[in-house]
């Protein structure tokens, strides 16, 4: 063997180490079914007349169909479905994962009904579930939740 | 198709773009894995030329009506219909209105080479898409009254699969497929079609929010639409196979009334009005094998330009007698740039007709008069009538349009007007010039100096005739 060979390879694993090393950070296995996250509520959270929650970044397996329901949780532990969206599979048989978002929704009334039972609280803690179309859970991760104010027309 | 979207369906493409040539093809594989059947199999619909644009239906307008409210001759007619829509796979696996090929529109456009979905394109394309669908169908049983039904799975009794979509459940209905995870007797969850979505759904306070920016999707095309996808599961589970089944066009029917819905919902709630969403344009194969081009603009009043109601929802549209030609531009003194709607041949005629059976109306979809102020017009077939503007004692006299705004600080954005125009004692006005109809405007002030009269042009106009009770 070579300097030259040994550099090269030397290299080729470096190559493969970064590649390997980019891959897990980029595409985490999107091994849970649930997310949880806390979000601190808007000032105006009251009197605003919309609003949405928006989720983004969504990691999901390209073959998976499945619907996501945001649900607000109390402090009793009960939950309430504030929300949800569903996205298609790319194909039944495809492989991989992909990356999705955002998806917006209106949680306008839903948000209201749950700060009625939920007087003074300052932080909603978020559940979102993935599940398939038998209520199975589906595997995925999600990078962010945030509220958003629509612009009014 | 000429899109690029980058919307949430488009990470990976966005991302891949953003890592430059960083190796980007060797890393995709690592992070997504090898590409996917759905983008190695999904065909290109067929091998068009340029497209012929779309220009308008002169279908009657009818109703598409709930799934599970069909007559049984429309069951039958569908179910026909559908099957010579199968039928045509098998015996000319080319002609593009078969039934695999109406199926690989939806795969080309979902991933295969462009995505519709994820964006604004979401509504209009698959309006357009069912558009050209329909008028397939009722071509192939010769009937271009069919319309499409809808599977109203918001209403709370409707949320099993309609029955003549599993009756029977098996191959020799045309409507059935073998794929699907929710059986007949499965219902939608409340969660995915029930008031709350539905409402969160209306409520959505503006266009962007209900069905997306240029980049984002609207809030509906994930709950329901996306949920009701995933309930039904197998073929419908999937962007490359969502259209094989026949339940598939049921369903986005419905997706399409909730556009049509939220439009009428709330005076605030209206479409896109910038160039790049009105001029997207997309391409199908018509009812004659015809590759079309039709743009966004085209699909937004469905009731005029595509000629199709949502039953239930309206008061049945009236009977148009005839299809104008076009708006044609004419010289008039004053005004070079006038417009003018040029009638068929027959339409003298047809209208002396028509006026022995009933009243004859004009109908003026969104008239171009002003709209910042109260004011009221006084429309006339006939330039020089509208100058003398003597009223309803002009025999050009076609009646009047007032627009009333909802408070002085013009908060409340008026909505543009429709107006029906009873026409029948003007009918030797619009006949007498055979092959167009001039309209002006006359906007009455206080003082007759202040009067000024327009050429009035509007998105649609057509006369219909309503039989005379008692006759």
């Amino acid at each position: 063997m070579t300097d030259l060979d040994f550099g090269l390879g030397a290299i080729g694993a470096f190559l493969l180490a970064l590649t390997t090393a980019l891959t897990m950070a980029a595409s985490p296995l999107p091994e849970p079914s649930i997310h949880r996250v806390t979000l601190p509520l808007p000032a105006r959270v009251t009197t605003a007349p919309r609003l949405n929650l928006v989720v983004d970044q969504i990691n999901l397996p390209r073959r998976q169909p499945a619907k996501f329901r945001v649900y607000a949780s109390d402090a009793g532990g009960a939950e309430s479905l504030l929300g949800s969206f569903a996205v298609l599979a790319e194909s039944s048989d495809a492989q991989g994962n992909r990356s999705l978002g955002p998806f917006r929704m209106n949680v306008s009334k839903t948000l209201r009904r749950w700060l009625d039972h939920n007087r003074g609280a300052r932080e909603l803690p978020l559940i979102v579930k993935a599940v398939d179309g038998a209520g199975t859970p589906v595997p995925m991760s999600i990078g962010s939740v945030r509220f958003e104010t629509p612009k009014p027309p | 198709m000429s899109r690029e979207t980058l919307g949430p369906w488009d990470s990976r493409r966005h991302f891949l773009h953003a890592m430059g040539g960083l190796g980007a093809g060797a890393l995709a594989f690592g992070l997504f894995g090898p590409t996917s059947r759905a983008e190695a199999t999904c065909a290109p619909p067929g091998n068009p030329t340029n497209p012929v644009p779309w220009k308008r239906d002169c279908r009657p307008i009818r109703q598409r009506r709930p799934a599970s409210t069909l007559t049984a001759a429309e069951v039958t007619k569908l179910k026909a219909a559908y099957k010579a829509m199968r039928d045509l796979s098998t015996s000319d696996p080319n002609d593009p209105r078969g039934f695999d090929h109406q199926a690989n529109i939806h795969c080309w456009n979902c991933g295969g080479s462009v995505q519709v979905h994820g964006s604004w394109q979401f509504f209009a394309w698959h309006r357009a898409y069912l558009f050209f669908h329909e008028r397939i169908l009722g071509k192939l049983v010769g009937d271009m009254d069919l319309r499409l039904p809808y599977w109203d799975w918001d209403h709370a009794g409707h949320r099993q699969l309609p029955p003549p979509y599993v009756t029977p459940n098996d191959a020799t209905n045309p409507l059935w497929n073998s794929t699907r995870h929710m059986t007949p007797a499965a219902t939608v969850p409340e969660e995915d079609v029930g008031a709350d979505v539905m409402d969160a759904a209306m409520t959505a306070a503006t266009f962007t929010d209900f069905g997306g920016s240029a980049t984002s999707g609207g809030i509906p095309e994930g709950t329901p639409h996306g949920a009701v996808h995933v309930d039904v599961g197998g073929d419908m589970g999937a962007f490359n196979s969502a259209a094989r089944d026949p339940i598939f066009y049921a369903h986005h029917s419905n997706v399409d009334k909730i556009w049509s819905d939220w439009v009428r919902y709330d005076s605030s709630h209206d479409n896109p009005t910038a160039a790049a969403f009105l001029n997207l344009t997309f391409t199908f194969f018509d009812e004659n094998k015809k590759w079309r081009s039709i743009k966004a603009s085209q699909v937004l009043d469905h009731e005029s330009k595509l000629r199709y109601i949502y039953g239930g929802a309206q008061v049945p549209a009236p009977e148009r007698l005839f299809c104008f030609e076009r708006w044609r531009v004419v010289r008039v003194p004053k005004w070079r740039a006038a417009k003018s709607l040029e009638l068929p041949p027959d339409a003298a005629t047809a209208m002396r007709a028509a006026a022995a059976k009933g009243l004859i109306r004009l109908h003026l979809e969104r008239p171009e008069v002003p709209l910042t102020k109260s004011a009221v017009y006084r429309v006339y077939a006939d330039a020089k009538d509208a100058e003398a503007d003597a009223g309803p004692t002009s025999p050009g006299y076609l009646g009047t349009i007032p627009v009333v705004l909802n408070d002085q600080e013009n908060r409340h954005r008026p909505k543009p007007p429709r107006v029906v125009l009873n026409v029948s004692r003007r009918l030797s006005k619009l006949a007498e010039k055979p092959g167009a109809v001039g309209l002006f405007y006359v906007e009455r002030g206080l003082k007759p100096e202040q009067r000024k009269v327009a050429p009035l042009h509007a998105a649609d106009a057509f006369f219909s005739v309503a039989e005379l009770a008692g006759d």
